[in-house]
C-alpha cells in the first residue's frame, strides 16, 4: 500500500494526464438544464394528447356500440317482418262468409228485464265476422270465429236461463 | 459542507430547479472528469455527462448519505454510465492485457526517484490501460479517494481495489519495458 502511495512518478504521470483533459464546456450545464426542463413540458403535452386520444376512443367505441346495437335489432326484426309480409302472405279472400250469429230479433227478451251482464253480451253479439277465406283459412280469423261462437252460445244459454227464471 | 450537502439533497428531492443548478455547478466538473477518463470522444462524453445527471436526479430519492458522500455517489453513477457507454460502443481498441506482458509477476517496479523519462513513459503506458483501470488509477492518485470510496464507485470491495491497484501499477511498469 505504501509503495502505491509513494510512487511519485506514477502520481506525477497521472496528474499530467489529468491536466491534459479538456475542460468542461461552459454551456454544458445550460444544455443539461434545458434537457431537464423539456420532459416537464413534454409530459404535459403528452398527457393532453393522451386525454384527447382517450376521448376520441371513447366516442368511437360508443358510436360503434350504438351502430352494432341498432344493426342487431334490425337484423332481428327484418326476418320477422319478411316472414309476415313476404313468406306468409295474407290469405286471399274471395267471398264473404257469414258466421251464424244469433240475431238480436231472435231473442225476445225485454231489455229492461235483462241484467247488466246480459246487456253487455247483447252488444258483443251484434259483432259479425264476415270475412272468412274460402281456400286457406287464417288462423286468427278462425280463432275469432270460434270465440264469437262460444260467446253466442253462452249468450243463448244465458237468455234461456233468464226466460225460465221469468216464467 | 456536510450540512450544505444535506440541504442540497433535500432540495433536490423536492425537485427545485435552483438546487439542480447548484448540483451541476458544484459537482459538474468532477463528474465530467470522471466521464472523460473513460469516454475519450468529447461529444460522447458530453452525452454521457447529461445522462449521468438525468439518472442521478431521477434516483436522488434512493440516495443514502450513510453509504457514501454525494460526490462519491455521483462518481459511481458516472463510472458505470461511462463504462456502459463504452461497452455499448464496442471499441476496436485493443488494450494490453496481463497475458501479453509475460509471466514475470515477482518483479517489483523500480523505486520512485522522480524521473522525467519514467513519467513520460508512464503517461504513455496509462493510455494503454483499459478505461476502468485508468479510472481506478486516477481516482487513487489524482482524486485522492480512499480505497473504500473507490470500492463503492466500482461496486467492489476495499481489499479487491487494493490488489487491483498494485496489479495495475506492476502492469504499467511492464508496459514501459515494452515501449
Amino acid at each position: 500500500m505504501n509503495e502505491l502511495k509513494n510512487d511519485k512518478n506514477l502520481h506525477e504521470a497521472v496528474s499530467r494526464r489529468e491536466q491534459k483533459l479538456p475542460p468542461m464546456p461552459a454551456d454544458l450545464n445550460e444544455r443539461l438544464m434545458q434537457r431537464l426542463e423539456e420532459p416537464a413540458t413534454a409530459s404535459a403535452t403528452k398527457q393532453k394528447r393522451l386525454w384527447l386520444y382517450a376521448a376520441v376512443a371513447a366516442a368511437a367505441s360508443i358510436a360503434l356500440l350504438m351502430v352494432f346495437n341498432f344493426g342487431k335489432q334490425q337484423s332481428v326484426e327484418e326476418p320477422l317482418v319478411a316472414h309476415q309480409t313476404i313468406k306468409q302472405a295474407p290469405p286471399q279472400f274471395t267471398s264473404a262468409t257469414v258466421i251464424e250469429v244469433p240475431q238480436e230479433e231472435a231473442v225476445q227478451v225485454k231489455a229492461s228485464s235483462l241484467p247488466q251482464s246480459a246487456k253487455k253480451h247483447r252488444k258483443v253479439v251484434t259483432k259479425r265476422v264476415e270475412l272468412i277465406p274460402t281456400e286457406e283459412q287464417d288462423p286468427f280469423v278462425m280463432m275469432a270465429a270460434q270465440v264469437e261462437d262460444i260467446r253466442s252460445r253462452g249468450q243463448r244459454l244465458h237468455q234461456e236461463i233468464e226466460q225460465r227464471m221469468s216464467n | 459542507m456536510e450540512q450544505d450537502s444535506t440541504i442540497l439533497i433535500c432540495d433536490l428531492q423536492q425537485h427545485q430547479p435552483a438546487a439542480c443548478q447548484r448540483l451541476l455547478s458544484t459537482y459538474g466538473p468532477m463528474v465530467f472528469r470522471m466521464v472523460q477518463r473513460i469516454v475519450t470522444c468529447r461529444e460522447d462524453a458530453e452525452e454521457v455527462y447529461q445522462d449521468v445527471f438525468v439518472k442521478a436526479l431521477r434516483g436522488i430519492g434512493g440516495y443514502d448519505p450513510h453509504q457514501a458522500s454525494l460526490a462519491t455517489w455521483l462518481n459511481r453513477i458516472a463510472y458505470h454510465e461511462s463504462l456502459n457507454f463504452v461497452r455499448g460502443k464496442k471499441p476496436t481498441i485493443i488494450y494490453i492485457g496481463e497475458s501479453t506482458l509475460g509471466t514475470d509477476q515477482t518483479e517489483e517496479p523500480y523505486d520512485a526517484l522522480q524521473d522525467e523519462e519514467t513519467i513520460q513513459q508512464l503517461e504513455k503506458a496509462l493510455a494503454k490501460l483499459p478505461p476502468h483501470e485508468q479510472a481506478i488509477v486516477s481516482m487513487f492518485y489524482y482524486d485522492n479517494m480512499s480505497l473504500a470510496d473507490i470500492a463503492y464507485v466500482t461496486g467492489s470491495i476495499t481489499s479487491t481495489v487494493g490488489s487491483q491497484l498494485s496489479r495495475i501499477r506492476k502492469k504499467l511498469y511492464k508496459i514501459i519495458k515494452t515501449l
